[in-house]
């Protein structure tokens, strides 16, 4: 069951190998405007670009997972699964996994490729490796969530990062002042305990959340 | 009197009436003596000159902007789980009301802060979380103008003000949670009150001031929402034509 | 009434910061007045163009 689950999402994102490398482009496209725009100092380079990064992840993560249910929406595919007799919880959730393995896992594999094109220290990659790593399933999460909310609007504008971004900020307010913790040399496990918890509180309910809101935004 | 009568829109409509014209002048002669009591009888602070006159309208509409969020989220949670049809219109319209208790607080602290701390803004953690509270009202205003529909409009707002409830034990509470630039509580405090009993009794005289002014316009955005839902049924003609 | 505006240095934002507040509390409140007075007008109007 399972099994089959995973090859259908893994089909899904082979089919198409724009969504693969789509946001990963974005992502290099995005975090290189900001030297463009800060100049070559080296020193606030290194100093900023942690929370550039952090920053373009956000941007990556929104418009990624913005369309996650529209053409399930416009295909019909989200009636079958509310009329499904199979436990559509365990779908959905192997489907944010997917979307995140897609979407986030390019960006932080390249991570230790920017840290050394903007001469972020060792500790300091390594914490933003830690806080992408907790984060971005709860942003990706998000993220879906606010798809899901926007189901049946018409016009897909600016309208979901807008309603998303507020729940993002918490994340971003954790990872930020564990990077900053990590480059005065003070201790950081606070913040990665916080995160992990946000982590194990958000992805388990996640599936369940949104079969409430698929419910709710299908029912005409 | 039958509390679930208050439920039916006909007959809040018809009953609330005279009711808003008297809240409205008793909301306008309370705020009067308030911001009399506020700025002349009390007396100056000591460290804080007559700057601290600020917190009689910055901390009313900051606790304000919590209470409607909550009960925003409480009437949406009634209206999306027993589909109360005055709950609806109730939940979306707290919506702009806490949004400019939000903007209140907001303006009203960056002005305190000014000659206090010597800056407008500061990016501790109280002052981001109300922000972020704007935020969430003006996400939950624009989703539900995006809908034509505005019963599934009312669902998916609900929705979306219970989930975002987990912002208002943030704010609360994190003026203890994180050692920042804004003070610690001061009202709630039960075993010895850090400000003097003269500066907060025109304080608590001032949130009961703002929650009248709150309940008067509170009751005129349902009475303009049931209005715009019953537009067209007969008991709406029949009491505009008298 | 010259008692009012002897706050020192601080008079200017204490009264700026009432000012501020009274004016968004008379906006939030007359938006709805103006609205439903309006809403019924254009209903009514709406009305005698049908008949």
């Amino acid at each position: 069951m399972i099994k089959a689950i995973v090859k259908t999402e893994l089909a899904i994102y082979f089919r198409n190998l724009n969504s693969i490398f789509l946001p990963l482009i974005f992502f290099f496209l995005i975090l290189s405007v900001f030297p463009l725009i800060l100049g070559t100092d080296k020193i606030l380079l290194g100093k900023v670009m942690p929370g550039m990064i952090w920053v373009t992840v956000i941007l990556t993560t929104l418009l990624s997972s913005n369309n996650f249910f529209r053409d399930d929406y416009k295909n019909g595919v989200i009636e079958t699964y509310l009329t499904a007799d199979t436990s559509i919880e365990l779908v959905l959730f192997f489907r944010i996994i997917a979307c995140w393995l897609f979407t986030c896992l390019p960006v932080i594999v390249f991570i230790p490729v920017i840290s050394l094109l903007f001469e972020i220290s060792f500790q300091n990659s390594v914490i933003i490796l830690l806080t992408l790593i907790l984060g971005t399933p709860i942003l990706i999460s998000i993220g879906i969530f606010g798809s899901a909310l926007t189901l049946g609007l018409a016009k897909n504008n600016i309208l979901t990062p807008v309603i998303i971004i507020p729940f993002y900020i918490p994340v971003l307010i954790f990872s930020a002042s564990a990077i900053e913790a990590v480059s005065i040399g003070l201790p950081y496990t606070s913040q990665i305990s916080i995160l992990l918890s946000l982590l194990v509180l958000v992805l388990p309910i996640m599936p369940y959340l949104l079969k409430y809101t698929l419910e709710l935004s299908i029912n005409n | 009197m039958n509390i679930s009568k208050i439920a039916n829109l006909r007959y809040f409509y018809t009953k609330t009436e005279k009711i808003t014209v008297f809240l409205s002048f008793l909301s306008f002669l309370l705020f009067c003596i308030g911001v009399y009591w506020g700025l002349y009888i009390a007396p100056t602070d000591y460290l804080q000159g007559d700057s601290y006159r600020i917190m009689y309208v910055h901390v009313p509409a900051a606790w304000l902007s919590l209470q409607v969020y909550i009960i925003m989220a409480l009437s949406g949670f009634i209206a999306l789980v027993w589909k109360v049809k005055i709950m609806e219109i109730a939940s979306i319209q707290c919506a702009p009301i806490g949004a400019f208790f939000t903007l209140i607080a907001l303006i009203t602290g960056m002005i305190w802060g000014k000659p206090t701390w010597g800056t407008y803004w500061v990016w501790d953690a109280r002052l981001t979380s109300e922000l972020i509270l704007l935020f969430l009202y003006i996400g939950i205003i624009v989703l539900y103008s995006a809908f034509s529909d505005k019963r599934q409009a009312v669902k998916v707002t609900s929705l979306l003000a219970i989930i975002g409830i987990i912002n208002i034990p943030i704010i609360h509470y994190s003026v203890e949670w994180w050692n920042t630039l804004h003070q610690g509580p001061t009202v709630t405090k039960f075993e010895k009150p850090s400000a003097h009993i003269t500066m907060l009794l025109p304080l608590l005289y001032m949130l009961i001031a703002f929650n009248v002014y709150f309940l008067t316009v509170f009751i005129k955005r349902i009475r303009l929402g049931i209005y715009l839902r019953e537009k067209n049924s007969k008991w709406m003609k029949e009491y505009l034509n008298d | 009434m010259i008692e009012f505006f002897s706050m020192g240095k601080y008079t200017v934002f204490v009264y700026v910061a009432y000012f501020v507040s009274i004016v968004i509390l008379l906006a939030g409140y007359f938006l709805p007045h103006y609205r439903l007075k309006k809403e019924i007008k254009k209903k009514a109007y709406e009305d005698n163009k049908k008949q």
